[in-house]
């Protein structure tokens, strides 16, 4: 920066003094700079250290060599007796076990993956698609629990008996059993043996293709000499060395008689135990990253010139050896570095092993802080658990241009890589082969293997479509969903402040189809998909209504000290009931409908107590149903004894009003049903209990003294398996009558915004566009101002961010990541380039630091450490410090998707400025910046999607995001054990708007937003 | 020159405010919890989330349960309105850690008092407001009656709890072995258990209890008698604020007290001119027992008309979960509630 006269005139010189001296002053500027980073750490770390003190915990080591107490699940041998410091090791060996296997298993599928994605066969090709588009598009941690809880719990319970296969080999919900290996004294010399076979065995390999190479033809035949070789060894070792180096333990079943006289399974003794929690956390890891690793593989694959592949054609190859010898060596180049960076994913999201309650680093290192209160020096460990990754993100841009220009642009952000092409298809097929079954022919038949692919593939697909939908019709419990359809939207935002919710997704859908009108295109499918949805919505209630409503039993049981309570409901004028009571026997069958709250508890009492012979039941009971506000003057009245008849009667509503159930027993014990047909359960969100007092009035309050229960869903569970038509009118009925009146202003909202994005577009293109990225920034404080809300405002009274959750929390805390980042990261990214080595150093190291670390423990950290660093910050509420975690995790990822962007700015343009005599500053602002971010759009659209996944690991820290709330509304009493429809259910908002951002990126690409164009 | 100044202040400008940010960060606190309390307008309290019973979050979004009324109850006493509170879900593995940072004000959430968390974690704890043991929770199928027959079974556990230890140190001390599946939240324990990963799950009685009433079918599963230990449950809050340890305290004994002497919240109008000197100081109609604490005279009528006294607390919560109170009765009716002298 220093200003040099044109002409340099000897006699005029002088030395330079110090404080002009420009070396002396970026000396300076970085000791100063330097200084200030340093003492802040120092300040804060002191700070905590302090702050520790007075809290009585001293952060050092010792406590690692204490008696730890507790037990692990698996992992080398210990127990209650070894130190933290054992327990810590074991945890160490047990991620390590499940990295090491993962990589392996995870790069076969994802090579797999990846080639089936370029397939022949259609159905092969789309197969592959979905898998990566629907793993791609869910929260690992959401796989992780459906896979442990859907798959692996699900399996047969060891004492129903566990599944047997030949080995012995038992699989139950405890683990796969095989026999296991034990190594003998003699093993150590056997494996001398056997390396020597190994290092015979290459020198067999390489004479092999010296020979082929020699002979001309493609080195082939190598293996089975190889391994024959390796086999020979290892069998003459195992003569020499006598007693057998290895024996076998086999499993053996430990059975058990229960007071019933039946024997089951106990326990598997012996043998290796493959546990259901390392199962599923490998399988959740490994199908996860492969989905990526396809994408990879795809893109390095379809970088390989099609000419390589046609070549290799005319040379007679067949597929495999085409794939083998000419495709993958030279897609490998290119692979390489971007699936080390999924190699490093797949060894941070091992951390998540917490969830599943398999005992890594993370989980182990979790439960020591807790036991020995030493919270925060357990974190440390976590920084130097993963090597550093080094990409260079120029380097990769440059190796994934494909060969072929009219293959696509190419697009990735840190965790994503992937290529857009023209698919396969769109060659054109010879006219011979038009029409379906030509095509049929051409895309599932193509071959022996295609038409063997096909059929198996077609047949599972079957399968599994049948069985998943046997499971949402007849089996699954959505009242779990339906009736907190409220808690996952916002979380425990306050229900009388919900509209603000409302009112900022219209905001934001507004300006989405202001933005679809002006630089996209709605397809003529999406309108028709859409209307159709809206309509379907729409008219479901009513749809619905047309289906019979299943019985509502209710059972008042002798012995207990509220029979039944009141039971309140609405019924309309001329409105019919049907209702039948039973006295319960052995004999009564299990019911099919709704089965009232507490009585599910006395129906499982009562039919175990009937069992019993010597029981002798004394029920007397009466029921009575009566207007709410005269309940002491009963329409009908029925009673039944233990071992007598059922009665039953019909009766007509005299008036649209509150009715009332009440019942009253006498007797030591029995029970008695009272089946009653022909009353919907009411709806118990807020808004239809509001609809009901608007009609019937309030409700009373107590009938005869005593809170009386509402007869509505949340307080019954439908027992018995659904069929089509109880499906309809149980759950799609009360489900649409929820979301459609929003579901129905949000489409008014994007057609009306859509069609004035597209004439304002036709008036004034430019500005329009101008004026809409302005409107984005500007929402982005309105909305928060509006969810947040005022202090002391009447209007907008200030509602918490610890009250904020759901699928609300989920996009706040994605966007805020997002935005709070980008400067963090400009200038990380930018520092990253300084030529001052102090600076560049300080951010290097935040970027490679926080890169390093898994986002888990970004935020424990945040969660942990921020208010021990700065006591005022203590009171901030865990939703800031988790905002804060994933804030400084996304500027150093973001740091390197814009130190991308700055590398592909050719010099010249900073050349070309400093000529023009631009400083530093302004050439960075006005010349730089804004080509570098513009090139990395579609990056940080990717990074932001990421993003939206990973809130889902504030859960760790107990917010109460959409995965926390699932979390929560199943452990409502009335929903214990509805874990999967809830999981499902959150999986597929994941995933909507995971693959609706995606697709908006990819248009955001196509439409050459990322392109440097103006270049 | 100029450009030589500016250097000049930038470097002293940066000096300087590193060195007040450093004395700003290291300066302790204006106040204890009682006053950030006060000023902030509302109470801080960590709790559960997934403990039917306890803590858990309704189908309104309202934190609810046992130990959620003991947080309105303080929150009644101190601001005079039961529902100035801001609950903080907390897993089990991270709530020490959260009163450590001082993030809650206090924390109820079934944690047990024992001597090792009392003296090292920089906490202490409030008079037991629950009497709770652990014991093994199995399926009535099974058959199991005693701790002696699960051995080599799986056990269900959640992580980082006194319970993960009790258990290995009841089983060790038995000479027996088991299969320890941890999670790290009561729900996954009980699903863990339901699914059948697990013979036995091993947790505190009323948590047992309250997993139990929210099972498909609670009458498959039985509770083994043996206790494998005692957990007496308190509200924890940060060590070194007598002020505030004493708020928590006295409001928690209070509602022990209006128990002995038969104050409801229905009936404690009835109280208001009662002659018993002992009542009068209760509801503060004589002497200074709220300001001795820092808070208002009437601040147990606030607590009483608002929350209940601690049978209303345990029969809106637990009546149906846990019908026999056990100890957690009034000293007068054989259980161990005893509230020291009110004067």
């Amino acid at each position: 920066m220093s200003q040099r006269s044109p002409t340099f005139d000897a006699s005029l010189h002088q030395p330079v003094p110090l404080w002009r001296d420009v070396r002396v002053l970026t000396l300076v500027a970085q000791i100063i700079f330097a200084v200030l980073v340093v003492s802040v750490g120092i300040a804060l770390l002191n700070n905590m250290l302090t702050a520790l003190r007075s809290a009585g915990i001293t952060p050092n080591a010792d406590f690692l060599q204490r008696t730890a107490g507790f037990e692990l699940l698996e992992g080398p041998a210990f127990s209650r007796e070894d130190t933290f410091a054992d327990a810590f090791r074991v945890a160490v060996v047990n991620t390590l076990r499940v990295v090491s296997v993962g990589l392996v298993l995870t790069t076969i599928l994802g090579v797999v993956i990846g080639i089936a994605r370029l397939s022949s066969n259609w159905l092969v090709r789309h197969i592959a698609l979905v898998y990566i588009e629907a793993l791609q598009n869910t929260p690992l941690l959401v796989q992780l629990y459906f896979i442990y809880l859907g798959v692996f719990l699900a399996l047969p319970n060891l004492r129903d008996g566990p599944i047997e296969l030949p080995g012995p080999v038992y699989l139950s919900n405890r683990g796969l059993v095989t026999p296991g290996v034990v190594f003998t004294e003699t093993a150590s010399i056997w494996f001398l043996y056997v390396i020597v076979g190994l290092v015979a065995a290459s020198f067999v390999w390489y004479a092999r293709t010296r020979a082929a190479e020699r002979a001309g033809h493609p080195p082939t035949g190598r293996l089975a000499p190889a391994v024959a070789t390796v086999a020979v060894l290892a069998a003459v070792g195992w003569l020499a060395v006598g007693a057998p180096p290895i024996t076998f333990s086999l499993p053996v079943p430990d059975m058990r008689e229960l007071p019933t006289g039946e024997v089951v399974v106990r326990r598997v003794e012996g043998g290796d135990t493959l546990t259901p929690e390392f199962s599923a956390l490998l399988l959740g890891l490994v199908i996860y990253t492969a989905a990526f690793i396809a994408e990879v593989v795809r893109a390095g694959v379809q970088a390989v010139p099609y000419g390589q592949i046609e070549a290799a054609r005319a040379q007679g190859f067949s597929y495999f050896q085409t794939l083998q010898l000419i495709v993958l060596p030279q897609a490998l180049r290119i692979i390489i570095p971007p699936l080390g960076n999924q190699y490093l994913n797949l060894a941070k999201n091992s951390s998540l092993a917490i969830a599943i309650g398999f005992p890594d680093v993370f989980s182990v290192s979790n439960t020591i802080a807790n036991q020995s209160g030493q919270s925060v020096t357990m974190l440390l460990p976590h920084h130097g658990e993963l090597p550093h990754d080094e990409p260079d993100d120029l380097r990769r841009d440059q190796l994934h241009q494909p060969a072929d220009a009219d293959q696509g642009a190419v697009r990735m952000s840190d965790r994503y890589v992937y290529v857009e092409t023209a698919p396969p298809e769109a060659r054109k097929p010879p006219a011979t082969e038009v029409g379906a079954l030509g095509w049929m022919r051409k895309n599932l038949f193509g071959t022996w293997y295609d038409a063997l692919l096909t059929l198996v593939f077609a047949f599972l697909i079957v399968y599994a479509a049948v069985g998943l939908l046997n499971w949402v019709v007849g089996a699954a419990n959505w009242d779990v969903v339906v009736n907190n359809l409220r808690l996952f939207g916002s979380g425990r935002y306050p229900a009388d402040q919900v509209g603000r919710v409302t009112a900022v997704t219209l905001i934001v859908t507004a300006l989405s189809g202001l933005a679809w009108g002006l630089w996209g295109r709605m397809s003529r499918v999406t309108q028709i998909l859409w209307g159709t949805g809206l309509v379907m919505l729409l008219i479901a209630p009513a749809f619905a209504s047309l289906f019979p409503i299943p019985p509502i039993y209710a059972a008042p049981t002798a012995g207990t000290s509220s029979p039944l309570a009141p039971l309140i409901f609405v019924g309309g004028e001329n409105q019919s009931l049907h209702l039948t009571f039973t006295p319960v026997t052995r004999e009564t069958e299990t019911p099919k409908g709704f089965i009232g709250g507490a009585s599910r508890t006395a129906w499982g009492e009562y039919t175990r107590t009937a069992l019993e012979p010597e029981q002798a039941d004394d029920l007397t009971a009466t029921v009575w149903i009566a207007e709410a506000s005269a309940p002491d003057r009963p329409l009908v009245t029925l009673t039944v004894t233990s071992g007598g008849e059922a009665e039953s009667a019909e009766i007509t509503l005299p008036a649209a009003s509150w009715y009332v159930i009440q019942s009253a027993v006498e007797g030591a014990s029995g029970a008695a049903w009272l089946k009653i047909e022909g009353v919907p359960p009411m709806r118990s969100s807020t808004s239809a209990q509001a609809e009901y007092e608007q009609v019937y009035g309030p409700p009373p309050a107590t009938i005869d003294g005593e809170r009386p229960h509402r007869l509505d869903i949340a307080w019954l569970r439908f027992v018995g398996t659904r069929n089509l038509s109880d499906f309809v009118a149980v759950v799609v009925g009360p489900f649409a009558a929820e979301v459609n009146r929003l579901a129905l202003v949000v489409s008014l909202v994007v057609v009306v915004s859509y069609w004035v994005g597209m004439a304002a577009g036709r008036i004034n293109e430019k500005l329009s566009r101008r004026l809409a990225v302005a409107a984005w920034l500007v929402s982005f404080p309105v909305t928060m101002l509006i969810l947040r809300g005022l202090d002391g405002s009447e209007a907008l009274p200030v509602v918490g961010t610890d009250r904020w959750g759901g699928l609300l929390l989920t996009l706040v805390l994605a966007v805020v990541g997002i935005v709070a980042a980008f400067p963090i990261g400009v200038l990380a990214a930018l520092g990253r380039r300084s030529r001052l080595p102090a600076v560049r150093i300080i951010c290097t190291f935040y970027i490679e630091f926080v890169r390093g670390v898994p986002l888990v423990t970004v935020i424990w950290a945040a969660n942990v450490m921020v208010p021990l660093m700065e006591p005022r910050l203590a009171s901030v509420d865990s939703v800031i410090r988790a905002m804060v975690g994933m804030t400084l995790f996304t500027g150093a990822y973001l740091a390197e998707v814009v130190r991308g962007g700055l590398q592909a700015i050719p010099r010249g343009q900073e050349e070309a400025a400093r000529a023009l005599g631009m400083n530093a500053v302004v050439m960075t602002v006005l010349i730089v910046l804004p080509q570098a971010l513009r090139a990395v759009i579609p990056a940080i659209a990717g990074l932001f999607i990421a993003l939206f996944k990973d809130t889902s690991l504030v859960v760790i820290i107990g917010l109460l995001e959409l995965l926390g709330i699932a979390r929560t509304v199943i452990s409502q009493p009335e929903y214990v054990g509805t874990q999967r429809e809830a999981f499902v259910f959150i999986a597929v908002i994941y995933f909507v708007f995971s693959y609706a951002m995606s697709s908006a990126s990819r248009r955001l690409e196509a439409s050459g937003a990322g392109a440097a164009r103006k270049l | 020159m100029s450009r030589n100044r500016y250097f000049m202040v930038v470097a002293l400008a940066a000096i300087l405010s590193t060195m007040l940010f450093t004395g700003a960060v290291t300066g302790q606190e204006e106040g204890g919890v009682l006053q950030r309390v006060l000023d902030r307008g509302t109470l801080i309290c960590g709790v559960n989330s997934t403990v039917p019973g306890f803590g858990f979050i309704n189908d309104a979004g309202e934190a609810s349960g046992f130990d959620v009324d003991f947080c309105h109850a303080i929150a009644a006493g101190v601001l005079g309105d039961a529902n100035a509170v801001q609950f903080v879900p907390l897993t089990a593995a991270e709530r020490l850690t959260a009163v450590q940072t001082g993030a809650v004000d206090v924390l109820i959430r079934n944690t047990t008092h024992t001597l090792t968390r009392d003296t090292e974690n920089g906490m202490d704890f409030g008079p037991v407001n629950f009497y709770d043991g652990q014991r093994m929770m199995v399926r009535v199928a099974d058959g199991y009656t005693a701790i002696e027959e699960l051995d080599g079974t799986a056990v269900c556990v959640l992580a980082g709890t006194t319970t993960e230890q009790n258990l290995a140190d009841q089983f060790a001390a038995r000479g027996l072995e088991y299969e320890p599946v941890v999670y790290d939240t009561s729900d996954a324990t009980m699903r863990g258990f339901e699914e059948g990963r697990c013979d036995a799950l091993t947790s505190d009685y009323s948590q047992l209890m309250g997993l139990r009433s929210a099972a498909s079918d609670p009458s498959a599963y039985t509770v083994i008698e043996e206790w494998l230990s005692k957990e007496p449950l308190a509200p924890v809050y940060l060590q070194g604020d007598p002020q505030w340890g004493d708020v928590v305290n006295w409001i928690t004994w209070g509602v022990m007290f209006a128990e002995e002497l038969g104050i409801t919240s229905a009936n404690i109008g009835d109280f208001s001119d009662s002659v018993i000197p002992e009542i009068r100081r209760f509801v503060g109609a004589e002497g200074d027992m709220g300001a001795k604490l820092g808070l208002p005279n009437d601040f147990m009528v606030q607590v009483i008309t608002q929350v209940g006294n601690y049978g209303e607390i345990y029969e809106r919560n637990l009546g149906d979960i846990i019908p026999d109170r056990g100890l957690n009765q009034p000293y007068t009716t054989g259980g161990l509630l005893y509230a020291p002298g009110w004067r």
